[in-house]
């Protein structure tokens, strides 16, 4: 049986009187894909941050690899974190420090991690060669493109070789062949690496790819894994936001059928047809 | 770094201020001082106020409008661009890695700025008593530092290092608390401003009463 790694338990935040998120359930099994979609203001970063304890739920539980982190004090926090891969939606790269310092930081500052400098340097660059950034070492944030620098972020994200990576809106105002390859070195690091992946984001694209490509290392890009017209789901579980509440929750299979005016319109940009096929429609959680 | 960007950064203009208040209070004095022949009397009074007053003042609302105001948009910066966030998840304590190097440069180097401002400020005066008043330099100097007692050098040294927590702190408190992006980072930079040199009238009001009554 698949291990949880990320649990929510009737978690719930309000801010200035306003509720962000209502009485949030969701699990998130050791290797599953776990794609958070919904529009601006949905509350997809709220729970992303809530995550890693990086704001503090009103009430409900939230249980990290297996540490019940929701009344942990900071300092308690750093050595979970270490496991927690994190690429923020504006990035979170230090301006003031150049790309192999960024890339380091987990490196130099997490007792946990601490290693000889060469050691340091060559998973830097291990990183880094992963991302294809391998020469921008001495580069800084301010002078590489958005999508460099989201590349960046997903080194720095998993330098430290972690269980679980959290990426919000990854591909988030790129042009869609940068979307693509940021997409593609997810998946790459999904696969290679055996990274548990929770994407927010609001392209329904970019929970698709993650439900029916992977990377394929002998020529080096990702690769349907279903023919086009079927799903191959590879452990999805796709999560509709709406206003602070799950909408929605099953397979990109259920999600596609569903008849929810949001969801629908959500996925396909426009309201849901009148005569839809039957079957089953996933768990429509909206009232 | 800090040290550099607080300490260094601030002695032009600090060194620039401290000169004009000198210069001016010796202007003004001299006209008061003269209505009762006491024109040699000048570098007391001036070395009093500058020593006591303006010099803590005027280093703490320059600092105020140029440290606080540069903490407040340099973390509040950080904080809607989510790098401070950022720090947290990869195992960093934000106030130990961003506010202590802060308010320890600050607090260190105020009391030097207020120090080099005070002395310039003296310099001023003295430029200021022989050339158009008419004291010797010797009259004037040595009026300045005699009239000067521990409790002064105290009250003025302690002052500065009080101002220096306080605007290294409101600093950081509203550069933390940005929210709103770019607009959220100007006006935490205003609010950092207002706030310390409010702050930094009433504290001055507060020790210069304690040594008033210790005296």
């Amino acid at each position: 049986m698949a291990k949880p790694i990320l649990k929510f338990e009737n978690v719930s935040l309000s801010y200035d009187g306003k509720l962000v998120l209502d009485k949030i359930n969701l699990t998130v099994n050791e290797g599953d894909t776990f794609i958070l979609l919904g529009a601006a203001g949905s509350g997809k970063t709220v729970l992303l941050k809530l995550a890693m304890s990086l704001i503090q739920a009103d009430s409900g539980r939230i249980e990290l690899l297996g540490h019940d982190i929701t009344h942990l004090k900071e300092t308690e926090l750093f050595g979970i974190r270490t496991e927690v891969g994190v690429l923020f939606q504006e990035g979170g790269l230090f301006d003031s420090q150049n790309i192999a310092d960024n890339v380091s930081y987990p490196l130099r500052n997490q007792k946990s991690l601490a290693a000889p400098e060469d050691e340091i340097a060559a998973r830097v660059q291990e990183s880094l060669d992963f991302v294809e950034l391998g020469h921008t070492l001495d580069k800084f944030p301010s002078e590489l493109s958005g999508g460099m620098r989201r590349r960046v972020g997903i080194a720095r994200a998993n330098v430290t070789n972690p269980k679980i990576s959290l990426y919000d809106s990854p591909t988030a105002g790129l042009d869609p062949i940068t979307a693509h390859t940021i997409m593609s070195l997810i998946l790459k690091q999904r696969e290679l690496r055996k990274t548990t992946t929770v994407l927010a984001t609001h392209r329904y694209q970019d929970g698709s790819m993650a439900a029916n490509y992977h990377w394929d290392d002998a020529i080096h890009d990702v690769v349907r894994a279903a023919p086009y017209g079927s799903y191959a789901n590879l452990n999805t579980t796709f999560i509709v936001m709406n206003e602070g509440r799950i909408v929605f929750s099953g397979t990109q299979q259920q999600l596609e059928a569903s008849r929810d005016p949001y969801v629908s319109q959500f996925i396909l940009h426009q309201p849901p047809p009148k005569l839809g096929p039957s079957g089953d429609q996933g768990h429509q959680l909206s009232a | 770094m800090q040290m550099d960007s607080i300490g260094v950064g601030s002695l032009p203009i600090v060194a620039l201020i401290g000169a004009f208040s000198g210069i001016v209070m010796t202007l003004q004095m001299s006209r008061a001082l003269a209505t009762y022949g006491a024109t040699s009397q000048t570098g007391q009074v001036v070395s009093i106020s500058i020593v006591r007053e303006l010099g803590p003042v005027l280093t703490a609302l320059l600092i105020a409008g140029r440290n606080a105001s540069g903490i407040a948009s340099e973390l509040g910066s950080m904080k809607v661009t989510e790098q401070i966030d950022a720090m947290r998840a990869l195992g960093t304590d934000p106030i130990q890695k961003l506010i202590v190097p802060r308010l320890l440069a600050t607090a260190f180097m105020q009391p030097l700025l207020t120090a080099i401002a005070d002395f310039v400020g003296l310099l001023g005066g003295l430029l200021i008593a022989v050339t158009v008043i008419g004291n010797t330099a010797n009259q004037y100097w040595s009026s300045a530092i005699d009239i000067l007692a521990l409790n002064d050098m105290v009250q003025g040294l302690m002052k500065p290092f009080v101002f220096a927590i306080v605007i290294s702190l409101v600093g950081c408190f509203y550069g933390m608390r940005t929210s709103g992006g770019t607009q959220g980072v100007g006006l935490s930079t205003t609010k950092a401003v207002v706030v310390s040199s409010v702050w930094v009238f009433v504290i001055d009001v507060l020790i210069t009463q304690i040594f008033v009554s210790l005296t």
